[in-house]
C-alpha cells in the first residue's frame, strides 16, 4: 500500500514537471513574439497614426491628437545680413519694429542705426526714424530702445568715455535724458552702472535693471525701491518685465511678481516646473496678468494666479534648442502667434521665425528618431534641430547617459548593450567612448557606405577624414562628423624630434622637448602622437618591446622637463602645473615654447579659436614652423545606425543631416568640420576686433583671430591627414596605472612592463 | 487527493517566481549560447569551442574554483569555531551566574563579528586600501617592527589572494557563524551532559554529538557562503579595479567585459557551461540523500 501511494505521489510529481516544462518551453520560444499583419478591427484611416512609445522599437497604433505650433522663416531685408541686433520691440500702434546697428569693427561702436517696421507680411525700412541721428549728434553708441507704456520711445547708449546714457526721443527728433546722475561711477568705481535693460510705465516710472536687482524711479527721477532678482552677468537681460502695476523676475529659483506699489513680492511659482535654462530664459507678459518663458524647451505659459505650466511651443522641435543660435527678442503676435530673431553667436546673421498654431500638424509628431550618445554634443543637438525644422512630421529625441559633464560608467555602457541585445536601442548611435568594434562584429551597426558615398560623392566632403573608417570589404559602419589634430610648434631641429619615440627620446636641445605635466598627460600625448608606432591597428593594444621603449621614452622626457606623477600644491604654483587630466593628454603648451620652459608646443586643435594664440606665437618666433604629428587626426562625433533601427531611412536622412553644410557650417567648439565646404566657409570667416588673452605668472600674451594665410594653411594641413587615432581607454588606463611606481622610481621599467602585459594579456585573450 | 494538492499551493508563488524569473531567462541564455551574438544565426557548438579555447575563461574558472576551495572551507572552519566559542562560552557563563542571566558578555563578540555585514562594501573597500596601498598602514607598521622600508602594493600583487581571501572572511564569518549557532541551538543540552557523565572530552563531544547533530546546518551554510562567495566580486572590483592581479581575476570580471563589449554569445555558453557544472554534486548530494532516505 505504501509503495502504490509513494509511485503515484512521484507520477503527479512527474506530470506536473512535464507540464510545466512544455508551458516553459511554449512561452521562451513563442510568447514574446510580436503579431504581425493588419490590426484585428481593420482600422487605419487618416485619423489614426503609428505613434512611437517612449520605449524604443515599440509602436502603438492610437488617434493622434491634432494642432501644434509650426514654424517659418520670416524674410529679413537683405541689406540687414552685416547688421547687428539692437532690439526687437512692439512699437507705435502696436507694430513690429527692429532695431539693428552697423558698427566700427574692431570696436563694436555703433556707426548707424536702422529701424524697421513689419507691414503688411514683410519688413520695410524706416527711413523717417531720427533717432539714428539723434544719437549720431550726441556720439552715443545706442545699446536699448524701448517704447514706453506712456507711449514714448527711449534710447539708451554709452559715450565714449563708455558712461551710459538714458534718453526720451521726442517727436520732433529732439532728445530729454533721464536720470543723469544715476549711471554715473559710484563709491570710487572706474565706471558706472551699463544697464542690461529699462523699462517705463504709463506714469513715466522708470525701471532701471540692475545685475542683481531692479531700481524703480519716479517720473522726476527719485529713487523708489529696488526689487532683488538672481544675478545675471549678461549685458542684456530678459529675465524679467513690467506690467503697469507689477514686475515679474526670477529670483531664488522662483518666479515672483513684485507690486509696482511698494516693491513687495506678492506671488512666488517653482521655477522647476518650467524647465530649461533659468540662466537663459526670456519672460514677457501675455497682455491679460499671465507670463509666457522662453527658452531652449520651448514656450511655456502659465495663467496668472496659476501654477500650472502649459508648454504652447514645443522648442526642441525648431530653432529654439538651435545650439548655434541665440535668441535675442521675442514676441506675441496678433493671433496668439510669436516671433522670434535669433543670431549665431556674435551679434550679427540676424534670422527670424515665425511661430503659428497649424491645426493641420499632429500634436506630437509622429515619428522619432532616436538619437543616442553617451555625452551631449552641440553638433548633434545642431543636427536634430535642423533635421526637426526641415521635416516635421519627425520628432529627434536625443538621449545623453551624462548631464553637464558627468562621467561615463561601465554600467552605462551596460545598460545600452541590453537594449541593443534585445534589438532595441537608440536609431542611431553616437559612438563616441562606446565600444565601436565590438559592434560592428556583433552586426549591431548597419553598413552606411552609400550615404558616406554619395556624401563623397558629391565632392563635398574631406574624404581623408572618412575613408580611414572604410572596412576591408568597402562597409562602412561609422563616420565621424567633426575631427581634430594635435599641431606643433617649434623650430625645425625640435620639431624632427617628434618622427619617432626614438628621436623623441635621443632630443638633445637646449630645453627640453615637451612641457612639464603629469605623467598621466605625458602618457596620453605621446600614446596619440605616436599611436601608428605603438598600438597594433587591429586589436589597438601594444607589443611588450614597444612598451618598453614608450615607457622609457616617456621617462627620458618627464626626467628632462620634471614630469612628477603627482605635484605638490606648490610645485604646482612654481611650475604652472596642475594634477589634472586630459583624455588625449594635450594641455596646450605654445605659450610654454613662448616662454623658452620648452623646445617645441603641442596644441590640440578643434577649431580657429585654438589656433589665435598658437598663431601669435608663431609671429614672435620668425624661426618656428606649425607641423602635424604625421598624418594622425583625432575623429569624434562618431555616428552609426543601429541595424534595428525602426526607421533606417529617417536614420539615413539624418546622418546626410550631420554630414551636411548647414550643420557643419557652425563651429560649436567640438572639432573641425568634415564638410569640404563648410571647411571652406571657417577659414574664410573674419572676426574682427576678437581678441584672447593668456596670463599667468610674469608672462601674457595677446593673440587676435588668426589671418587668412593662417587659416588657409590649417586648411590644407586638414586635407592631407589621413590616420585616424583612438586610443583604447581600457588599454591606456592600464599603462597608466601599471606605470606609476616606474615614474616614481620604486621599480624597474621590466617589472612595469611585466605587470602591465599580465592585464593586458588578459584582456587581449577576453 | 486534497492533501496532495495542498503542499503544491503553498509551494506555487516561490516556484512560479523561480520558473518566471530564473527557469525562462535560463532557457534563453541556453538558446542563446548556440546562437551568435545578436540571436540571429545558430551557430551550434562554436561559442562553447570558443570559450573553451578562451585562457582568459580558463584563467578566471581556475581562479573561481581556488577561491572556492580554499575559501569556502576556511570560512565554514572558522565560523565553526567562532561559534563553538561562542556557544560554549555563553553556556558557562550561564551555568556559572544562573539562567536568568541572559545578556552575557559573549553577545559583544557575537556583535563584533556581525557588524562587518553591516559595513557598505564601498566604505568597507576604502577603509582595506587605506591600509593596503603602498604607503598605507599596514606597511608603515611592518617597516616600523622590522626596520626596513616596506612597499608592498597589497591589492595588485601576488597578495593579492590573501588580501581578498581575508576581505571575504571578514565580512562573512558573523553571517556563517550566526547559522552555526542556531544549529548548536537545536542540539539538546542533555545530550551533552549525559556524555560528560560517560566522561567524554571536548573533542570527543564535538565529533560524536557537535558534528552529527549540525548535518543538516552544514549544507545550509556550505551553500549559502558558496552563494555568497560569488559576491565577493564586488569587493574584488572596487579594491582592484577591473583587470586586478592574475590571481584573482575571477568569473564576474570576465562576465563584465564580456557583456561591456556585448561577447553576449560567449557570455551564456560560459553561464551554461557553469550552471552545468554547479549542477552536477549538487544532483550527486541530492541523489544521494534520496537513497539514504530510501534505505
Amino acid at each position: 500500500m505504501k509503495v502504490i501511494k509513494k509511485n503515484s505521489k512521484n507520477r503527479l510529481m512527474r506530470g506536473a514537471a512535464w507540464g510545466l516544462a512544455i508551458c516553459l518551453i511554449m512561452s521562451a520560444l513563442g510568447g514574446c513574439r510580436k503579431k504581425t499583419g493588419p490590426s484585428e478591427d481593420g482600422t487605419g484611416g487618416e485619423s489614426q497614426t503609428q505613434v512611437r512609445s517612449p520605449i524604443y522599437g515599440q509602436n502603438e497604433t492610437q488617434i493622434g491628437a491634432m494642432g501644434r505650433y509650426g514654424e517659418t522663416k520670416v524674410q529679413l531685408p537683405q541689406n540687414i545680413e552685416e547688421q547687428s541686433f539692437i532690439q526687437f520691440i512692439r512699437g507705435k500702434n502696436d507694430r513690429m519694429e527692429l532695431y539693428t546697428a552697423e558698427r566700427v569693427p574692431d570696436t563694436g561702436t555703433v556707426l548707424e542705426t536702422f529701424r524697421y517696421v513689419y507691414e503688411d507680411g514683410s519688413w520695410q525700412q524706416d527711413q523717417d526714424w531720427a533717432g539714428n541721428q539723434a544719437m549720431k549728434d550726441l556720439e552715443i553708441s545706442l545699446t536699448d530702445i524701448v517704447f514706453g507704456m506712456d507711449g514714448n520711445y527711449y534710447a539708451g547708449g554709452t559715450d565714449r568715455d563708455y558712461s551710459y546714457h538714458l534718453f526720451r526721443l521726442e517727436g520732433d527728433g529732439s532728445v530729454q535724458e533721464l536720470l543723469k546722475d544715476e549711471f554715473k561711477p559710484k563709491n570710487g568705481q572706474e565706471y558706472g552702472l551699463v544697464p542690461p535693460k529699462f523699462e517705463v510705465l504709463e506714469d513715466g516710472r522708470t525701471a532701471v535693471y540692475d545685475y542683481r536687482e531692479v531700481v524703480l524711479y519716479d517720473a522726476s527721477g527719485k529713487r523708489l525701491f529696488a526689487m532683488a532678482k538672481d544675478f545675471s552677468g549678461d549685458t542684456r537681460d530678459s529675465r524679467g518685465f513690467c506690467t503697469n502695476d507689477e514686475f515679474v523676475t526670477v529670483y531664488e529659483g522662483e518666479i515672483v511678481r513684485y507690486s509696482l506699489q511698494d516693491g513687495t513680492i506678492v506671488e512666488n511659482m517653482d521655477y522647476s516646473e518650467i524647465q530649461g535654462s533659468r540662466e537663459t530664459v526670456k519672460l514677457l507678459g501675455d497682455g491679460s496678468g499671465g507670463i509666457y518663458a522662453v527658452n531652449e524647451i520651448g514656450v511655456s505659459h502659465s495663467n496668472k494666479g496659476g501654477t500650472l505650466w502649459e508648454i504652447l511651443i514645443d522648442g526642441t522641435l525648431n530653432h529654439l534648442a538651435m545650439r548655434s543660435l541665440i535668441l535675442r527678442g521675442f514676441l506675441e503676435g496678433d493671433n496668439r502667434d510669436f516671433y522670434g530673431v535669433f543670431t549665431g553667436s556674435g551679434t550679427t546673421g540676424m534670422e527670424m521665425f515665425h511661430y503659428e498654431y497649424d491645426p493641420d500638424l499632429e500634436t506630437v509628431p509622429p515619428l522619432t528618431l532616436t538619437v543616442y550618445s553617451l555625452k551631449d554634443n552641440s553638433t548633434v543637438r545642431q543636427a536634430a534641430s535642423l533635421f526637426q525644422s526641415e521635416h516635421p512630421n519627425v520628432r529627434v529625441e536625443v538621449r545623453t547617459a551624462v548631464e553637464n559633464g558627468g562621467t561615463v560608467t561601465e554600467e552605462m555602457i551596460q545598460g545600452l548593450n541590453t537594449e541593443l541585445l534585445s534589438g532595441k536601442g537608440a536609431d542611431i548611435l553616437i559612438l563616441d567612448g562606446l565600444p565601436a568594434r565590438s559592434y560592428i562584429e556583433k552586426g549591431i551597426l548597419m553598413d552606411i557606405s552609400d550615404v558616406v558615398e554619395a556624401a563623397e560623392g558629391s565632392g563635398e566632403m574631406l574624404n581623408n577624414l572618412l575613408d580611414g573608417f572604410k572596412e576591408k570589404d568597402e562597409a562602412m559602419y561609422q563616420v565621424p562628423a567633426r575631427a581634430a589634430f594635435p599641431l606643433l610648434i617649434g623650430e625645425q631641429e625640435a620639431l624632427q624630434a617628434y618622427f619617432s619615440l626614438e628621436t623623441m627620446a635621443n632630443y638633445q636641445g637646449e630645453e627640453p622637448l615637451m612641457r612639464i605635466t603629469n605623467y598621466e598627460n605625458l602618457l596620453r600625448e605621446i600614446a596619440h602622437l605616436r599611436h601608428e608606432e605603438l598600438f597594433d591597428p587591429e586589436s589597438g593594444v601594444i607589443e611588450r618591446d614597444n612598451l618598453v621603449q614608450y615607457l622609457e621614452t616617456v621617462k627620458t622626457i618627464g626626467d628632462a622637463n620634471g614630469s612628477k606623477t603627482i605635484f605638490s600644491e606648490e610645485e604646482g604654483e612654481k611650475y604652472f602645473v596642475s594634477n589634472y587630466v586630459l583624455p588625449n593628454g594635450i594641455l596646450g603648451s605654445a605659450t610654454e615654447y613662448d616662454r623658452g620652459v620648452c623646445s617645441s608646443g603641442i596644441e590640440y586643435l578643434d577649431g580657429y579659436w585654438e589656433l589665435c594664440v598658437a598663431a601669435e606665437v608663431r609671429n614672435r618666433h620668425p624661426e618656428s614652423k606649425f607641423m602635424t604629428a604625421g598624418k594622425i587626426y583625432l575623429p569624434s562625433v562618431m555616428a552609426g545606425i543601429n541595424s534595428s533601427a525602426a526607421h533606417k531611412e529617417e536614420a539615413k536622412q539624418f546622418i546626410r543631416c550631420l554630414l551636411s553644410y548647414e550643420v557643419q557650417k557652425e563651429d560649436l567648439s567640438d572639432g573641425f568640420p568634415v564638410n569640404k565646404r563648410a571647411l571652406q566657409s571657417w577659414a574664410e570667416t573674419e572676426r574682427e576686433g576678437f581678441s584672447v588673452g593668456v596670463g599667468y605668472g610674469d608672462y601674457s600674451i595677446s593673440a587676435q583671430w588668426p589671418g587668412a594665410e593662417v587659416r588657409q594653411e590649417i586648411m590644407d594641413m586638414l586635407k592631407e591627414l589621413t590616420v585616424p587615432v583612438t586610443v583604447d581607454e581600457t588599454v591606456m588606463k592600464m599603462i597608466v596605472e601599471g606605470s606609476r611606481n616606474y615614474y616614481d622610481n620604486k621599480e624597474t621599467v621590466q617589472q612595469a612592463a611585466d605587470g602591465i602585459m599580465r592585464k593586458l594579456s588578459i584582456y587581449m585573450t577576453e | 487527493m486534497r492533501r496532495k494538492i495542498v503542499p503544491w499551493l503553498f509551494l506555487a508563488p516561490s516556484l512560479g517566481g523561480v520558473i518566471l524569473f530564473t527557469g525562462l531567462p535560463f532557457l534563453d541564455v541556453v538558446k542563446r549560447s548556440f546562437q551568435d551574438a545578436m540571436g540571429t544565426r545558430f551557430v551550434g557548438t562554436d561559442n562553447y569551442q570558443a570559450v573553451l579555447a578562451n585562457s582568459a575563461f580558463r584563467l578566471a574558472a581556475g581562479n573561481t574554483v581556488h577561491f572556492l576551495a580554499v575559501c569556502i572551507p576556511l570560512l565554514m572552519a572558522v565560523s565553526f569555531t567562532a561559534a563553538l566559542l561562542i556557544s560554549s562560552g555563553s553556556n558557562i557563563s550561564r551555568e556559572s551566574k544562573g539562567a536568568e542571566d541572559t545578556g552575557d558578555r559573549y553577545s559583544v563578540f557575537r556583535t563584533t563579528l556581525v557588524l562587518p555585514m553591516t559595513i557598505p562594501a564601498a566604505s568597507m573597500v576604502l577603509v582595506w586600501k587605506i591600509l593596503l596601498c603602498p604607503d598605507g598602514v599596514l606597511n608603515q607598521f611592518l617597516s616600523g617592527v622590522s626596520g626596513q622600508a616596506w612597499q608592498v602594493d597589497w591589492a595588485f600583487s601576488r597578495w593579492a589572494f590573501p588580501v581578498l581571501t581575508a576581505t571575504y572572511l571578514w565580512k562573512n564569518t558573523g553571517y556563517d557563524m550566526i547559522l552555526w549557532l542556531a544549529g548548536l541551538q537545536g542540539i539538546s543540552g542533555e545530550l551533552y551532559e549525559a556524555a560528560k557523565m560517560d566522561g567524554a572530552g571536548v573533542f570527543a563531544r564535538i565529533r560524536y554529538i557537535t558534528l552529527p547533530g549540525l548535518k543538516g546546518t552544514f549544507g545550509l551554510v556550505g551553500i549559502l557562503s558558496v552563494v555568497n562567495s560569488f559576491r565577493v566580486y564586488r569587493e574584488a572590483y572596487l579594491l582592484a579595479g577591473p583587470y586586478p592581479d592574475a590571481s584573482i581575476y575571477l568569473i564576474p570580471h570576465l562576465f563584465a567585459h564580456w557583456f561591456l563589449n556585448l561577447d553576449i554569445q560567449k557570455m551564456t555558453a560560459a553561464a551554461a557551461m557553469m550552471t552545468v557544472i554547479a549542477l552536477i554534486p549538487a544532483v550527486i548530494m541530492g541523489t544521494l540523500g534520496m537513497k539514504r532516505r530510501e534505505t
